[in-house]
């Protein structure tokens, strides 16, 4: 298990997944759960009010708040899975890199004959697999939902939904790791990350329901989640390389920066 | 013979800072190099050049004949570092920590990383976290040694060693040089330096002020630094151009005078008078500096 980079960054994260899947699946399992009991309540829709309310913007702007589709993109997909998916992502992209660094224990890794480049990749995938894996638990946990109570919900519309949670986690965790390869400052590799993660929910959340702002939110990460509305779509391939694409080029721009600058000593 | 180590004029500028300015090293196959000089000299900023994990501003190098930064990867294959200051990961057991990096190698002798647990006496069963400052020195130590590395580069390795353990660890430096491998090694300690290389290189202010084989270096630290207290006043006369004297004050009742080599006529020019105390003192690594090796990095032969 302790191979290479990647391995050895994998059980690292055996524990922290461990737990945090444990979370994640009972959250999923028991939303499917309350599920049928707002499904007997249609006026949630007219309490709610019309398409332009804030309490619409606070649900995740979803059209029909009764339906299982409307339900869970409100309860999972608008706010607690992304914020989650990207928390672990940046957690694990600053301490893996700059946190590493800052730390001392990245000199002696790489007095070992490992590319600085290869180093981040591995680091990267396994951060992949990490998040993959907790999508999984997601899935898992909405299917252990479904079959305890009934929920007219297409099965592949909610993996692919998840698969654009992954993807967005993801494309944090490049963010991350591209402000620590760039800078080797946990400080600032957690706040940009922070930052962009917030001004991205703002922009997509509140920016529609704000006269001549409805544009901001194409400039938001968030948007190319959840704005194709998955749960009913199924994964939005045009919004989806609108996350891998940045995603892509962070990584390459991570690698190719920590490739040239002076390990921070 | 081809050096293992070879710079020429690497400069490393940190803004106005000159931590390391023309440095032209040549270390030989096979010889246990010392790299000396007090704090902040440019000893750590040297090394971690031939790491590749900082770049030189100017000027260049090679390790085993290839460039340090182009092929650092090759050259880090046949290298074991312990970095001055470094820290590993809490969280995995030593035993562990040594697998995964001995894994990154592709393999070591595992007979041989038990032989030089039980001679440093580490304890890999417990966490890293758990482990006492020296015990995390002698780890580092482990992952630098035991792959049996062509060339081993140790940033102050005992710092944090008690005695016995440095001795043994001095020994297992020897048996390095024995099997033909190199050592190069930094430290602001004159004494440690003495026991084991049989070279010397003096960084001071980031510039390599003089190469010395060891031997030369032992004549040159055999520098007393005497303190003569008269019974009454004495004249400074009597003691100028005493041979091997330096940096001579005459305070009073007091003479003190620096003497390299046998301080047989201080003692005979001390001994017309009549004397209440004698104090010597070792050469300290900064009264040596001052002694022989003059700020623009010139030797001065005062010996
Ligand atoms: N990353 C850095 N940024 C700025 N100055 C540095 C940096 N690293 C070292 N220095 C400075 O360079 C000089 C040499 O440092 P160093 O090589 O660590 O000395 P030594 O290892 O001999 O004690 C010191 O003045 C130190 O403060
Ligand atoms: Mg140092």
């Amino acid at each position: 298990m302790l191979r290479n980079v990647y391995f050895k960054s994998l059980l690292d994260l055996r524990r922290p997944v461990v737990w945090w899947s444990l979370g994640l699946f009972l959250y999923a399992f028991v939303i499917v759960l309350i599920y049928p009991s707002f499904q007997d309540i249609p006026e949630l829709n007219d309490i709610l009010g019309d398409e332009d309310s804030l309490f619409r913007a606070f649900t995740g702007n979803v059209e029909d708040f009764a339906s299982p589709e409307g339900f869970l993109t409100a309860e999972m997909l608008s706010f607690t899975f992304p914020l989650l998916f990207i928390v672990f992502n940046l957690w694990l992209g600053t301490s893996w890199l700059a946190g590493e660094e800052r730390r001392g224990s990245l000199e002696v890794l790489l007095s070992h004959p490992v590319r600085r480049s290869t180093m981040l990749l591995q680091k990267f995938t396994a951060m992949v697999s990490g998040t993959a894996a907790l999508a999984v638990v997601v899935f898992v946990g909405t299917l252990a939902g479904i079959a305890v109570v009934n929920v007219d919900i297409s099965l592949l519309n909610v993996m692919q939904a998840y698969i654009g949670l992954t993807l967005l986690g993801v494309t944090f965790g490049a963010l991350t790791l591209f402000v620590g390869a760039w800078t080797g400052k946990p400080s600032a590799s957690v706040g940009v990350c922070g930052a962009v993660g917030i001004v991205g929910y703002v922009a997509n959340t509140f920016g529609p329901i704000i006269e001549g702002l409805e544009w901001v939110r194409y400039l938001s990460p968030i948007y190319y989640f959840i704005g194709g509305d998955p749960m009913v779509n199924g994964l939005n391939l045009a919004h989806s390389g609108m996350l891998i694409g940045p995603c892509v080029v962070l990584v390459a721009a991570a690698c190719y920066l920590f490739e040239r600058r002076d390990l921070a000593v | 013979m081809e050096s293992v180590i070879h710079t020429e004029k690497i400069t490393k500028l940190f803004g106005d800072i000159e931590a390391v300015v023309d440095v032209d090293l040549d270390v030989l196959p096979g010889e246990i190099f010392g790299y000396l000089g007090p704090n902040g000299a440019g000893k750590s900023t040297t090394i971690r050049m031939l790491l590749d994990h900082i770049r030189p501003t100017r000027g260049a190098g090679t390790v085993f004949g290839l460039d340090i930064r182009r092929d650092s990867v090759e050259i880090r294959r046949n290298i074991g570092y312990l970095p001055g200051e470094f820290a590993l990961y809490d969280h995995m057991k030593g035993r562990a920590m040594l697998q995964y990096f001995a894994n990154l190698r592709g393999g070591v002798d595992w007979q041989y990383v038990d032989e030089l647990t039980t001679r440093l006496d580490v304890d890999l069963d417990r966490r890293y976290s758990q482990l006492s400052r020296g015990n995390k020195q002698k780890v580092g130590l482990l992952q630098a040694l035991m792959h049996r590395p062509k060339l081993v580069i140790l940033d102050e390795p005992t710092s944090g060693l008690d005695p016995l353990i440095q001795h043994e660890f001095y020994e297992i430096l020897d048996e390095v040089k024995d099997e033909g491998r190199t050592v190069f090694f930094s430290s602001h300690v004159l004494p440690e330096v003495q026991r084991v290389s049989d070279r010397v290189g003096i960084i001071r202010k980031g510039r390599l002020v003089a190469v010395e084989d060891v031997d030369t270096l032992i004549d040159r630290a055999a520098l007393h630094r005497f303190e003569i207290e008269f019974a009454y006043e004495v004249s400074s006369a009597e003691f100028e151009h005493l041979s091997g004297a330096s940096d001579l004050v005459v305070d009073g009742r007091t003479v003190t005078v620096s003497i390299a080599g046998s301080p047989d006529a201080l003692i005979k020019a001390a001994a017309r008078h009549e004397i209440m105390r004698i104090v010597t003192h070792e050469a300290s690594l900064d009264d040596i500096f001052l002694t022989f090796y003059s700020e623009d990095g010139e030797v001065s032969d005062a010996a």
